[in-house]
C-alpha cells in the first residue's frame, strides 16, 4: 500500500458535506445482505454466513446460517439495545454492559461496534484534513470529532473518494488519538442507484495477526421488511 | 534355647514390659507427629493440588502461557490418546484427571427469561458424574456443599455460595454461560444450578462455578479436549516421588508422537506442583522446619529410652552378678543384653508403629475436627486437623526406636563392666 | 528439711537429672519459639497488609467489590469534606478502574490502581512515579510489581500499550512507560495491577476527585454515603488461615509435651524403683508416707525449676541471635501470602508466662503420679528391694 501527500484544493471540498453524502450512499432505508463473516484469529480461520435486514441505522436483524454451532443464532437491534437469541439456550440475552465490549461471534468486532446506531454525519464533525493517494485513487482525508463524549470512538479518520463519495478506508482512534481499529472497503459495485462495498476488511491494530471480513454476497435496497423481523418475538426458535 | 530365652524376657516385667512400653510410645509418637506435620502441610499443599494444580499437570505450554485468559483453543485433543499415554509413561498409582478451566459471563434470566443480571466467573469443569472418578471426594464437594445437590446430570453447576448471594440465586436456578468456544466462536448455553459450594476462599466463593467436564465440552464445542491433565498420586506418595515421575515422563515427552487431533504448535509439558506458584521453595523450608522438629523429638526420645534402658538394667543386677559367677564372659553377656535391646525395639518400634500409625491414619482418613463454624465448610481451609501417614514417618520412628533401645541397654549394661561380680551378686541377695 | 533431702537426692541423680532437666529446657524453649514465630508471621502479615493495602480500614464507594472487575467503574465517589480534612499521613486515596495491556500486543486485562502521590498512609515503592507531573505528559508513567513484571514480561524502561475507558464510555489508549518494578510486599495488589499516580488516572477516566475509597488511619464514624470496611473484614482470608495455623502448633506441641512427661514420669519411676530401700528405711524410721511423696514430687519441682533456668540460660541467647538473623519466608509471596520478607519472632510476655506455667505444672504432675503409690508402700517389703518391682 503506497500513501503518499500529493497537493489538493482543499477549500473546494465541504467536509460535512461530503461525509452526508457517504451516508446517504451506505444508508438507506432499508437493505438486506446475505454475507459471510470471515475471522482469522491468526491460528485459524473461521467462516459464518449471515443475513441481515436493516431499517435505517437504529433497527437490524441478522439470523446466522451456518456453520452448524451458529445456525439459527439470531441477533436483533432496536435503538439502543441489543438481544440475541441461540437455538441451543432457546432465550434471548440482553448484550449489555460488559458483555457489550467483548469480541462479536470471535471477530475484531465487538457487539459494541455492531451496535453503531447513528450515521457517522450525525455523530461526528468532520473537517478536512487534506488529501491521500489510497490504493491507486486520490482521496479526501476526513478528521471526524465526536459531538458527544460518550461515543466510544472519540476520532476518526476517513478516506473518502471525492468522485463517487465512496469510503475506502477508516481508521477509529482511541481519545488520545492511538489508532486502534483499521476498516477497509473493497471491492465496490454498482447496486441499484448506490455504490456499494462488497467487502469490507477489520483489524484490531492492538492485536497481532487478526483480521476480520465481510463479504457481501446479496445486497438489495429498499426492499420491504417483514414487521415481524423487528420485534423481540423473533427471538425465539 | 531361644525361646526359652524369648519367653523369660517377655515374662520379666521389668526386663520387657517397661522399656517395651517406653518404645512403643516413642515410636508411636514420632510416627504421629512426622504424620501430623506431613499432614498440615500436604493439606496445604493439597488445597492448592486439588483444585488447581495438581500434583502433576500436562498442559500446553501456550495455554500455560497465557493462563490468566484460560485460551480454551490452546486445549489439547484426542483425551482418550493422551490418557492412554499418561498412565503408560507415568506409574499406576498416579491417578489423571482431565480439566478444563474456563472463563465465562453468567446470564441469569428472570421469570419471563428476560436478562436480569450479568457477571464474569471463572470456571473449572471436571469429572463430577462418573461414579468411577475421584473429583468429588478430592475436592470434598459433599462436606463443602452449603445447599442442594451435586450434579448428577447434564449441564448442572455447583456455585460458590457467595457468587449466588450476590445474583441472587438460589438451587433450580436456571443460568446461560456465554463465551468463547474452542475456535472463537460465540458459545451460549444452559445450566442449572443444582448446588451451593463453599470454598472457605472469599475469592472463590464469590467467583468460582464447577460444572462436570463432559458438559464443559458440550458447551464449548471442546468434544475429546482438555485444558489440562491432573495427576493426583495416593496420599502415602512423597513428593520426592512426584520429581521422579516427572523426571521419567520429561523424558519421554519429545519422543510423543502427537496424537492426529493435535495442532501442529501444541507442546505438552509436564510440571510437578513444585513448579507452580513457588511451592518448592516453600517445600524446601517446610524439610528443614520439619527436619528441625523431628531431630529434636528424635534426641528426647533416646533420652528416654536410654532412661528405660538403664532401668531394666539396674532391675537385673542380681542376675547379671549371678550368670558372671557362673563364669558367662562379660561380652556374651553384654551380646545377649544388646540382643535383648535389639528385640525389644523391634516390637516396640511394630507396636508403636501400629499404634502412632493408625492413630495418623485416621487422622489422614477422618480427620480431627477442632470444633469451630468454620468447620463444617472447608473444601480449601477448614479446622479439621489432618495427618498424613508416610513411610518416611516410619522410619523416622522406627529407627531411632530400635537404636534407643539398644543404645540404652547397652549404656545400662556398661554398669556390669564397673561392678565387681561381688558387688552385682550382693544387690541380687539384697534383692 | 523436705527441700534439703529432695535437692541432695536430686543432684545425686547426676547426668540423668540433667537430661532429664534438658529435655524439659528444650520442650519451654521449642514452645516459645513456636508461639513467637507464630505470633511474628501473623503481626508481619497483617503490618504488611495494613502499610501497603487497609490501613485502619477503608472508607468505600458502597457497593465497590474488589473481586469484581466488571462493575468498578459503577462505583466511584466524590471525597467528603470530612476524609478531604484529613492529614496526608491519616488518608491515601485510591481509585480503581479496569484496563487491558497488550504486552507483545496480546490482551492482558489488568486493575489500574491510581493512589495520591503526597499520602505517607501506605508504604508502596511508588518513588518513581513522584517525580513526574501532575499533568499527563508524552507518556503515561506507571509502576508494575516483580510478579507482574515478570507475567506480563515487562522490564524497567519498558513501553506497552494500555487501553482503557473515561467515564462517558469513550475508548481510549495509550503507551505507558513502565517507570519501575516495584518490590510489592504484598503479592494482592502485585499481581495483575498497574500502578498510577491517583491524578492521572482521575485525569485519563475523567474522573476529577473520583475515588473507589479511602484508606484511614483509623475509623472516624460513620460518614454519609460511605461504607466502611474495617480491618477484620478486610483481612478475613488472611485471619483464618493464621488460626488454623495456631491449631496446628498446639497440637504439634502437645505431642512434644506427652513425650516431655513420658520422660519425667520415667525418671521418677527409675528413681523410686532405685531407691525402694532409702524409701522403707525412711517409713521404717517413722517418716509418714506423704512426706516421702512429697520429697519425690519436690524433685521433679527441682526438675522443673532447673528446666526453666536452664531455657533461660539456653533460650535467650538463642532468642536474640535469632531475632538477629529472622526467618526467611521470601518464597512465601508466591503462594499469595501477604508476607514477603524475614519474618520475627514477636514475644508476648503473657502468652511465654502462661505456657510455662502449663510445661510446669506438667513436670510436676508426671513427677507426683508415680510416686504417690509410695504411700501404699510396705515398709518391710521396700526395705528388702521387693516393694516395687
Amino acid at each position: 500500500m503506497v500513501t503518499l501527500v500529493i497537493p489538493c484544493n482543499a477549500e473546494d471540498i465541504n467536509a460535512q458535506k461530503l461525509l452526508e453524502q457517504v451516508d446517504d450512499n451506505l444508508w438507506a432505508n432499508t437493505k438486506f445482505i446475505s454475507g459471510r463473516l470471515i475471522i482469522d484469529n491468526g491460528r485459524k480461520v473461521r467462516t459464518l454466513t449471515q443475513d441481515s435486514w436493516m431499517e435505517g441505522v437504529t433497527r437490524a436483524y441478522s439470523h446466522y446460517k451456518s456453520p452448524a454451532r451458529e445456525k439459527g443464532t439470531k441477533m436483533l437491534k432496536i435503538g439502543g439495545k441489543l438481544w440475541m437469541y441461540t437455538p441451543r439456550t432457546d432465550r434471548k440475552i440482553l448484550i449489555a454492559g460488559h458483555l457489550l465490549r467483548q469480541s462479536m461471534m470471535g471477530s475484531d468486532l465487538s457487539y459494541e461496534d455492531q451496535m453503531e446506531d447513528h450515521k457517522l454525519s450525525h455523530s461526528y464533525s468532520a473537517t478536512l484534513e487534506g488529501s491521500e493517494e489510497f490504493s491507486g485513487t486520490n482521496c479526501a482525508v476526513l478528521h471526524l470529532v465526536a459531538r458527544d463524549k460518550e461515543t466510544t470512538y472519540q476520532t476518526r479518520k476517513v478516506w473518502i473518494n471525492p468522485e463517487n463519495q465512496t469510503v475506502l478506508k477508516e481508521e477509529r482512534f482511541a481519545k488520545s488519538g492511538k489508532l486502534l481499529k483499521r476498516i477497509e472497503f473493497k471491492d465496490y459495485e454498482k447496486i441499484k442507484t448506490r455504490l456499494f462495498p462488497r467487502t469490507l476488511v477489520f483489524r484490531d491494530m492492538l492485536k497481532e495477526n487478526t483480521q476480520t471480513t465481510y463479504k457481501f454476497d446479496v445486497i438489495e435496497f429498499d426492499i420491504e421488511i417483514p414487521a415481524k423481523y423487528f420485534s423481540q418475538s423473533i427471538l425465539k426458535r | 534355647m531361644t525361646s526359652f530365652w524369648f519367653r523369660g524376657m517377655i515374662r520379666d516385667k521389668a526386663r520387657f514390659l517397661f522399656p517395651f512400653t517406653v518404645v512403643t510410645i516413642g515410636v508411636a509418637l514420632v510416627v504421629c507427629l512426622v504424620g501430623f506435620m506431613e499432614g498440615v502441610f500436604m493439606g496445604m499443599i493439597d488445597m492448592t493440588a486439588n483444585l488447581d494444580s495438581g500434583h502433576l499437570r500436562l498442559v500446553n505450554q501456550s495455554f500455560y502461557d497465557e493462563e490468566h485468559l484460560r485460551p480454551l483453543d490452546r486445549a489439547l485433543a484426542n483425551q482418550r490418546e493422551t490418557r492412554d499415554w499418561l498412565i503408560k509413561h507415568s506409574d499406576p498409582e498416579v491417578d489423571w484427571a482431565p480439566r478444563i478451566r474456563w472463563g465465562a459471563i453468567l446470564d441469569v434470566p428472570d421469570e419471563q427469561g428476560e436478562t436480569r443480571s450479568q457477571t464474569p466467573v471463572v470456571g473449572m469443569a471436571m469429572d463430577l458424574i462418573t461414579p468411577a472418578s475421584k473429583e468429588i471426594q478430592r475436592l470434598r464437594l459433599k462436606s463443602s456443599l452449603v445447599e442442594g445437590s451435586l450434579p448428577e446430570g447434564p449441564n448442572e453447576m455447583l456455585m460458590g455460595f457467595q457468587l449466588a448471594e450476590v445474583l441472587d440465586v438460589s438451587v433450580g436456578q436456571p443460568i446461560t454461560l456465554i463465551g468463547q468456544s474452542f475456535d472463537g466462536g460465540l458459545v451460549a448455553d444452559n445450566y442449572q444450578v443444582v448446588g451451593l459450594v463453599r470454598f472457605g476462599v472469599t475469592a472463590m466463593d464469590k467467583k468460582m462455578v464447577l460444572i462436570d467436564l463432559v458438559s464443559a465440552q458440550n458447551t464449548f464445542y471442546m468434544e475429546d479436549m482438555v485444558t489440562d491433565w491432573l495427576g493426583y498420586f495416593p496420599s502415602s506418595a512423597s513428593f520426592d516421588r512426584y520429581e521422579k515421575i516427572k523426571g521419567n515422563m520429561k523424558a519421554v515427552l519429545a519422543d510423543w508422537i502427537p496424537p492426529k487431533d493435535w495442532v501442529k504448535d501444541d507442546s505438552p509439558i509436564v510440571l510437578s506442583i513444585r513448579d507452580q506458584q513457588n511451592i518448592g521453595a516453600i517445600m524446601d523450608k517446610f524439610r528443614v522446619i520439619k527436619g528441625f522438629v523431628v531431630g529434636i523429638f528424635t534426641f528426647l526420645m533416646v533420652l528416654v529410652l536410654w532412661n528405660a534402658g538403664i532401668l531394666s538394667g539396674i532391675h537385673r543386677y542380681g542376675e547379671m552378678g549371678l550368670r558372671l559367677a557362673f563364669g558367662e564372659p562379660h561380652w556374651k553377656l553384654i551380646l545377649t543384653l544388646a540382643m535383648e535391646g535389639l528385640w525389644i525395639g523391634i516390637l516396640g518400634s511394630m507396636v508403636g508403629s501400629l499404634l502412632g500409625g493408625s492413630f495418623a491414619w485416621y487422622l489422614q482418613e477422618v480427620g480431627l475436627n477442632m470444633g469451630d463454624s468454620f468447620a463444617q465448610s472447608g473444601l480449601m481451609i477448614n479446622d479439621i486437623v489432618r495427618a498424613r501417614v508416610t513411610l518416611g514417618g516410619f522410619i523416622q520412628g522406627v529407627v531411632p526406636g530400635i537404636f534407643a533401645s539398644v543404645a540404652g541397654t547397652l549404656v545400662a549394661s556398661m554398669a556390669i563392666f564397673k561392678r565387681s561380680e561381688a558387688n552385682l551378686f550382693r544387690e541380687l541377695e539384697a534383692g | 528439711m523436705n527441700w534439703g533431702i529432695a535437692a541432695k537426692n536430686f543432684y545425686r541423680q547426676g547426668l540423668r537429672a540433667f537430661l532429664n532437666v534438658l529435655v524439659a529446657a528444650l520442650s519451654i524453649i521449642a514452645l516459645v519459639f513456636m508461639l513467637s514465630l507464630l505470633n511474628g508471621f501473623q503481626a508481619q502479615a497483617t503490618r504488611n497488609l495494613v502499610s501497603t493495602d487497609v490501613g485502619g480500614g477503608h472508607y468505600r464507594a458502597p457497593g465497590f467489590d474488589i473481586l469484581t472487575p466488571t462493575e468498578w467503574e459503577d462505583f466511584t465517589i466524590s471525597v467528603s469534606e470530612a476524609l478531604k480534612g484529613l492529614p496526608d499521613r491519616d488518608k491515601a486515596e485510591v481509585l480503581i478502574q479496569q484496563g487491558q495491556l497488550y504486552p507483545n500486543r496480546r490482551l492482558y486485562p489488568v486493575q489500574l490502581r491510581g493512589i495520591a502521590m503526597d499520602q505517607s498512609l501506605l508504604q508502596l515503592p511508588l518513588a518513581g512515579l513522584k517525580s513526574f507531573e501532575n499533568k499527563i505528559g508524552e507518556m503515561i508513567p506507571v509502576v508494575v510489581g516483580v510478579k507482574m513484571a515478570r507475567k506480563a514480561h515487562l522490564k524497567k524502561g519498558d513501553t506497552v500499550v494500555l487501553k482503557w475507558r473515561d467515564k462517558g464510555g469513550a475508548v481510549d489508549a495509550r503507551d505507558v512507560l513502565i517507570v519501575d518494578v516495584g518490590d510489592i510486599i504484598n503479592p494482592r495488589i502485585d499481581d495483575g495491577v498497574v500502578w498510577l499516580r491517583l491524578d492521572h488516572l482521575q485525569a485519563m477516566t475523567d474522573r476529577e476527585g473520583e475515588v473507589s475509597w479511602v484508606a484511614v488511619r483509623k475509623y472516624l464514624g460513620s460518614l454519609e454515603g460511605f461504607e466502611f470496611h474495617g480491618i477484620e473484614l478486610l483481612m478475613a482470608d488472611l485471619l483464618a488461615l493464621l488460626r488454623q495455623d495456631r491449631i496446628n502448633s498446639k497440637i504439634l506441641w502437645g505431642i512434644l509435651m506427652v513425650l516431655v512427661c513420658t520422660s519425667v514420669f520415667n525418671t521418677q519411676i527409675l528413681n523410686i524403683f532405685k531407691r525402694q530401700k532409702e524409701i522403707g528405711t525412711l517409713m521404717a524410721l517413722g517418716m509418714e508416707p506423704q512426706r516421702v511423696v512429697r520429697i519425690f514430687t519436690l524433685e521433679g519441682v527441682l526438675a522443673a525449676l532447673w528446666a526453666l533456668i536452664i531455657a533461660v540460660v539456653l533460650g535467650v541467647p538463642f532468642f536474640i541471635w535469632f531475632q538477629g538473623v529472622g526467618f526467611d519466608v521470601s518464597h512465601l509471596s508466591e503462594a499469595s501470602f501477604p508476607i514477603r520478607e524475614t519474618i520475627y519472632p514477636d514475644y508476648q510476655l503473657r502468652e511465654i508466662l502462661v505456657s510455662v506455667f502449663i510445661v510446669l505444672a506438667l513436670i510436676i504432675v508426671s513427677a507426683w503420679l508415680p510416686v504417690k503409690k509410695i504411700t501404699r508402700l510396705d515398709p518391710t517389703l521396700a526395705l528388702r528391694g521387693r516393694a516395687i518391682t
